[in-house]
């Protein structure tokens, strides 16, 4: 393709000592189906990220022309914006130190070699799966993601690092019934491992719930216990949680976190790890996309806020290590997030959370969580899949209510305990987590 | 860019139909945050998508190595592709008559060759201009440059070419007092030049923005229940492109996604409702061909509250037996144009803004500035919508601020209980966001005027 280190030559002739460069090699195949495949789409490319400094002054920019002539344009427009741009007070240098953990399952031979019959093989059998659960369930719409992705970064002191990675993703839309008495269901499977998923499966899976919530009803305004789907959790951690643990939230003053190292601020049962070392897990890497290599961080633990997540530029200034933590928006902007947010697991099996509730709900789906204030930490989720739980038993489905409150005062006085598995949304994993007396709001 | 000859090499391989999209685009983004530039950055992206159908299968493929030898094997790939789907499905795609054309928004100043010491001054002075009360604790301000170039053709001889610069600013303050933290953000962009930038106060912007964050902190969140809401035209584009556009969107139809199947020449909305699909509109986004050389004029899609059409790509046009409306768009050169709303937005009516408040007793005036979004499913017609602080109508008139306020429900129980519609207009787009769909995202415009329904459910957070 082109030898990075030959554009970092071209920047040290032009004066560079600071920077870092991001490469990004991406192949990826895509389908398209209903209740057959209608597209298959693949595409490959490469960008290459420049972030530069001069003294103080940073230049950011991604191109994608990796021609000679593309590469010196790069190089020449980079220089030029970190000549003219105001110093960043808080700029020390670009991250060095580059290099990798060991990290298994992050990376799938066979994935990265599937072909696009075998994708579509894929594809066929989810439609398959949806097609043979119930009578009148039908596939309405899906997506099968496949994408392989190969980074390296070099620095100007010299360093370089690479990773590679593989995904595959896809989501599903099953329908049953028509008109009033129909309903839809969507889910997703993730890996990074093609042995992994279960497409036929999944598919069933898909169509039985679609057929299970024809008639559900909305349910009554009220108080409940809420059993949260480990899905749906993950979600809202995402949501409400990952923005405030970021170094940079805290210091640009924009999370509720801020200054609250050492308090309570969750319930005692609560222990929240950020581990992009997990094998297997979707945010798992051997290095941030800075190339620092990642670890283990305790965020909560029994309740207690113990750390924030820092990349290079946030960890510099608090003269702190960087935690492994660099996301970089369009291979050059970095701020940092988590590579894995885990809720530490409990004790519990589903069942026995159902058994053990007289009056509550089972929220299996929900929409809108991710419009939840990580700022204020309001959190708000519009349930469209449910199960009604009195005196320990499934009673009926429920739809269309309204849960809304303090996240943080729910994860501090609302929370019964979890279930021993874990459940990814992302790279935001979760166990089903027990919830009392939560307000809901429905008919 | 020569493109004549991935044609003909085409014809050779006997497709039935082929089609390119060259793309090219130039992001700026500057970055101001706490008084401080955080970020000059700018992406220069091209390259080259290749569709085609080869006995009834589908193959894309894309590349950013324009030089032959990529582009030759590119071909080979959408063909391969195209031959290994083909036994699952037989794709037909709607005649386009031949159409050439060149279309390049307006502009006075080309805004990526401004003065880059003024871009960094104009977002600089914004961020500072927001610390204009003690409970201001952080803001952060984006500066924005857009340039899109567009190439379709094809085999049939679709020769299409458009341009559009958009510029903007979007800014999100944050406030704290007594343990409550709070933020609001907005945007204004406009495809324009530099001129749209240096004719608008940005410093008002984001200092209005403060303001507006300081009396939402403390301000209650009305209790949950039903409300006679008045609307503003951002909720009302949000709301229709979200709730009601994406519902009519013929590959949502044809798959029995939408909540519109079968409900063509059918009562929708009430009386007053009258909704289009246009692709030039003044404050919009720019969109005078769609991304399969297709003219896009104006698509009535809900006239006094009867549906009348559904939005159409090449291939949703022959699956539904319509003619194509000018709706396949995609994100970029790695991505197959899919039906996609364009400038999605209601008309306006005859009545001013006050006249809505008259008549309610009690209800709310729901604004769009500092709105975060909404979730929808298009196939149960079931929205969520996070708004911006809002007011409390009582006896006909304007009151207290209210924050938090959510607004649910089923979007054909809300348009049939539209009951008023004012005559002002207001469409708007944006150069920081878009509209997500398979996982692409495109540029919209959505607005409307005032609108007033008679119940809304309203819930607390």
């Amino acid at each position: 393709m082109f030898e990075l280190r030959q554009v970092l030559d071209k920047l040290v002739k032009m004066g560079v000592r600071d920077g870092d460069l991001t490469a990004i090699r991406r192949e990826r195949l895509t389908i398209d189906f209903t209740d057959r495949v209608e597209v298959c789409k693949h595409t490959s490319g490469c960008v290459l990220g420049f972030r530069v400094a001069l003294g103080k002054r940073l230049g950011l920019y991604l191109s994608n022309d990796v021609t000679p002539r593309g590469l010196e344009e790069a190089v020449n427009t980079v220089v030029k914006i970190a000549r003219v741009s105001p110093e960043d007070p808080y700029w020390v240098s670009a991250p060095k130190g580059l290099g990798a953990s060991d990290v298994d399952k992050v990376y799938d031979k066979r994935l990265a070699q599937l072909t696009p019959e075998e994708a579509v093989g894929i594809a066929n059998s989810i439609i398959d799966g949806i097609n043979s659960s119930k009578p009148g369930v039908k596939p309405v719409h899906g997506v099968l993601n496949v994408e392989v992705l190969e980074r390296t970064i070099a620095n100007l002191s010299g360093e370089e690092v690479s990773r590679r990675d593989t995904f595959i993703v896809y989501y599903a839309t099953a329908k049953a019934g028509e008109g009033d008495e129909s309903a839809t269901f969507s889910d997703f499977q993730q890996s990074r491992l093609l042995d992994e998923v279960k497409p036929y499966t999944f598919g069933q899976d898909v169509g039985f719930k679609a057929y299970e919530f024809i008639g559900a009803k909305v349910v009554d305004t009220g108080v409940y216990d809420l059993i949260l789907d480990g899905r749906v959790a993950a979600s809202i951690f995402s949501t409400l949680l990952s923005p405030a643990i970021s170094a940079d939230s805290v210091q640009m003053n924009r999370s509720p976190l801020v200054g609250k190292i050492g308090s309570e601020v969750m319930s005692l049962n609560v222990t929240f790890i950020d581990d992009g070392t997990v094998p297997g897990f979707m945010g798992s890497r051997t290095c941030d996309d800075e190339g620092i290599p990642v670890k283990r961080n305790v965020v909560i633990e029994n309740g207690v806020l113990k750390s924030y997540l820092y990349d290079t530029y946030t960890a510099n200034r608090e003269n702190r290590e960087s935690t492994g933590n660099s996301h970089k928006a369009s291979a050059t902007s970095s701020r940092p997030f988590p590579n894995n947010l885990i809720l530490k697991p409990g004790e519990y099996d589903l069942d026995e959370m159902i058994e053990e509730t007289s009056k509550g709900v089972y929220v299996l789906k929900t929409i809108g969580e991710w419009l939840s204030n990580p700022v204020s930490g309001y959190l708000n989720a519009t349930v469209t899949h449910g199960y009604l739980i009195v005196n320990g038993s499934i009673e009926g489905k429920v739809k269309g209510a309204v849960i809304g409150g303090d996240f943080y005062q729910l994860m501090k006085s609302k929370v019964l305990g979890f279930s021993k598995d874990l459940h990814g949304s992302g790279n935001s994993y979760s166990p089903h987590v027990k919830l009392e007396r939560v307000q809901l709001s429905g008919k | 860019m020569e493109l004549d000859w991935i044609l003909s090499e085409g014809e050779k391989l006997g497709v039935e139909d082929l089609s390119l999209i060259y793309h090219e685009n130039v992001y700026e983004v500057f970055t101001a945050d706490n008084r401080n530039l955080r970020e000059a950055f700018r992406s220069g992206v091209k390259g080259l998508g290749i569709r085609l159908v080869y006995n009834g299968g589908f193959g894309f493929a894309a590349t950013n190595m324009m030089d032959r030898d990529n582009v030759h094997k590119c071909l080979e790939k959408a063909l391969s592709i195209a031959k290994a789907v083909q036994p699952q499905s037989k794709i037909k795609l709607a005649e386009v008559k031949t159409v050439k054309g060149r279309a390049y928004s307006k502009f006075e100043e080309n805004p990526l060759e401004a003065d880059f010491e003024k871009k960094v001054k104009v977002v600089l002075d914004a961020n500072k201009a927001a610390f204009n009360d003690s409970r201001v604790k952080s803001a952060s301000t984006r500066l924005a440059i857009l340039y899109d170039r567009r190439i379709i053709r094809s085999i049939s001889g679709v020769d299409v070419e458009v341009k559009c610069f958009t510029t903007g600013v979007s800014h999100v303050s944050v406030a704290y007092e007594a343990g409550v933290m709070e933020r609001v953000s907005h945007q204004k962009s406009m495809v324009a030049g530099w001129e749209f930038i240096e004719r608008n106060d940005w410093d008002g912007f984001s200092s209005d923005l403060s303001n507006l964050v300081c009396k939402a902190l403390h301000c209650k969140t009305p209790p949950p229940g039903s409300y006679t809401v008045v609307v503003d035209p951002e909720v009302v584009g949000l709301l229709l492109h979200e709730a009601l556009g994406h519902a009519s969107e013929g590959d949502l139809v044809s798959s029995g996604g939408s909540i519109l199947k079968n409900k063509l020449g059918m009562k929708v909305a009430s009386d007053y409702v009258t909704i289009v699909d246009e692709g030039v509109v003044e404050e919009g986004y720019f969109i005078p061909y769609d991304d399969e050389g297709v003219p896009k004029g104006r698509t009535v899609v809900v006239e006094n509250g009867v549906l009348k059409r559904f939005l159409t790509s090449r291939k949703a046009a022959v699956e539904l037996s319509m003619e194509p409306t000018g709706n396949g768009r995609c994100q970029d050169f790695e991505n197959v144009p899919i039906v996609r709303q364009t400038n999605f937005y209601m008309l306006p009516g005859d009545v001013k803004f006050e006249e809505l408040l008259e008549d309610v007793e009690f209800g709310i005036y729901i604004k769009g500035k500092g709105a975060t979004g909404g979730q929808v499913d298009p196939g149960m017609g079931t929205f969520t919508f996070s708004v911006g602080p809002s007011y409390m109508i009582r006896k006909g008139e304007l009151a207290e601020m209210v924050k938090g306020v959510v607004i649910s429900g089923f979007i054909l129980d809300v348009l049939r209980e539209v009951d008023c519609v004012a005559s002002d207009l207001h469409v708007s787009t944006s150069v920081f966001g878009g509209c997500g769909k398979s996982a692409q995202t495109v540029k919209v415009g959505d607005g409307g005027p005032h609108i007033r329904v008679r119940r809304m459910t309203v819930g607390g957070g």
